[in-house]
């Protein structure tokens, strides 16, 4: 199962060569529109990864779009890799962070594929997929789990804003991770993400960069293949069959491509 | 003028036999939309009919709550010329008082949805004032529930969450914190379109199971089936009662 790299942190060109020569590329057209050009890489045992660039304003596109296209091209495991601000004091620009629960504060994005079904009560525990967690942290021991904030941006935060978001519990903030992680979850998707501390929260003093988050993307890149390899084994995580209760209940057909 | 009675968990797909519906149900045209359909009940003769719909559909849990026309279903109540409207509503229990079963007439709110439209917008409705919840129809709904013998709260801060994905953790965590007491998805617009139309309105929350990371050791409990709208429909028939004779 080749398994999908959703970059949301922009690389230096060539950075991917890492991950095997480009050899296929394809635009999925989906019921919210086009998503893509997915790029998929093949490293020389043969291990692949889907690619899908994803800076930029994430209002232009539909959520819905990326997953439902990551599924039609028989994606299980999503892995995003997103550069975020740091909230918590304690974090400092390059630090590695994985996130192990969100909140949602975003406005304008859909929050579900069934607007016309009555369907979607979905659990959010755990809020990311335990099987990409466990293999991040085994390749980058030093990643930090995280509570991640899900902005709505594109516009950065206020400074009271980013104290408001660590009253409530939140270390980091970022605009690519939700809806994105409850949608996948609809569609019986894993996914979970790396985030590199790319700037400090509004309310924090920025000092002048010192090259940490290039050093930060060095250290991914270096583990990024065999961390792909491990994703590509099939799911113990349960979220491949998050869905099967409302199955069994008829109130999701059985083809995925009838769950809007 | 009927009470409208909304029902929210389990009132899909409800068998209303035993409640003695009058006639076929009917749908009345709104400038939101056509109304859910609605169905008059008397189960006792002696006593006015209350007028019944249910919030997630009719035959089965057709939306959930982010897609419940609810302007038209609180249109239709103005249409109705309804004295009040009750409604029961499933929820989730964050303080850690409230056991699966439990119920709860809530007397206070927040709203974290987000998608929403909120208001009728009209100019010739006034900007809604006072309590969110009624007094009266709480009354009439805590004498209801007085009477009774199921277990129950008279008050609670109930938090809209915009769904339908559960909540996180975090998310809990932060609604605890800010005073919250029970978590649903469907009261927001509802009671403020209620309150803009000058309809008095009162919330039978039953708790159907706990919130996410609120068990607290208990054992993990769910209940979502017909016992929660056979609870409810009666207390609140009940209640439309109290409100016509106070």
């Amino acid at each position: 199962m080749t398994p999908l790299l959703i970059l949301a942190q922009p690389l230096p060109p060539r950075a991917l060569a890492v991950l095997g020569s480009a050899h296929d590329e394809r635009t999925v057209n989906t019921p919210f529109g086009p998503a893509g050009p997915f790029a998929c890489r093949q490293q020389p045992d043969g291990a692949g990864t889907w690619i899908l660039p994803y800076f930029g304003s994430p209002t232009r596109t539909d959520p819905r779009a990326t997953l439902w296209a990551a599924k039609e091209l028989g994606v299980q495991r999503i892995l995003a890799w997103e550069g975020v601000v740091g909230l918590d004091p304690t974090l400092q620009r390059g630090d590695i962070v994985v996130p192990t629960d969100y909140m949602d504060w975003t406005r304008h994005q859909p929050t579900t594929f069934f607007e016309t079904m009555g369907a979607g009560y979905i659990p959010q525990v755990p809020a990311f997929c335990p099987d990409i967690v466990a293999a991040v942290t085994a390749h980058l021991p030093t990643a930090r789990p995280v509570v991640y904030l899900g902005d709505e941006g594109p516009r950065r935060e206020t400074p009271a804003e980013a104290r408001m978001f660590q009253q409530w519990g939140a270390h980091v903030r970022g605009l690519n991770l939700v809806p994105e992680v409850y949608l996948a979850k609809e569609l019986e998707l894993c996914f979970a993400a790396l985030g590199v501390v790319t700037a400090l929260g509004a309310d924090r003093h920025e000092t002048p960069a010192a090259g940490e988050v290039r050093e930060a993307d060095r250290h991914i890149l270096a583990v990024l293949p065999t961390l792909l390899a491990a994703l590509s084994t099939p799911p113990t995580c349960g979220c491949d069959h998050l869905q099967a209760g409302a199955r069994q209940r008829g109130v999701l057909p059985a083809d995925w491509r009838e769950w809007r | 003028m009927p009470v409208l009675i909304i029902g929210g968990t389990a009132a899909y797909g409800l068998d209303l036999t035993p409640y003695r519906p009058l006639g076929v149900p009917f749908v009345l045209e709104t400038p939101y939309g056509p109304s859910p359909p609605i169905t008059l009940l008397q189960p006792d003769p002696t006593r006015p009919a209350v007028a019944f719909c249910s919030r997630h559909g009719s035959e089965r849990l057709q939306r959930s709550a982010a897609f419940v026309n609810q302007r038209s279903l609180m249109w239709a109540a103005r249409l109705l010329e309804a004295p009040a409207v009750f409604s029961w509503n499933g929820t989730g229990a964050i303080a850690g008082h409230l056991e699966v079963t439990d119920l709860v007439v809530p007397d206070d709110f927040l709203d974290f949805s987000r998608r929403r439209i909120t208001t009728f917008g009209r100019a010739d409705l006034p900007p809604a004032t006072g309590p969110v919840f009624h007094p009266t129809a709480r009354q009439a709904l805590l004498a209801a529930l007085n009477a009774g013998s199921t277990r129950f709260h008279a008050t609670g801060t109930y938090v809209c969450s915009e769904g339908p994905r559960l909540e996180t953790v975090g998310e809990i965590a932060l609604f605890r914190r800010y005073g919250a007491d029970l978590v649903g998805m469907t009261l927001s617009p509802e009671v403020f379109l209620a309150q803009e139309l000058g309809l008095p309105y009162a919330s039978l929350c039953f708790i159907t199971n706990y919130a996410t990371g609120c068990a607290n050791g208990r054992p993990p409990r769910r209940c979502f089936g017909p016992e929660v709208a056979h609870t409810c429909l009666p207390i609140l028939l009940q209640a439309a009662h109290h409100l016509l004779t106070a």
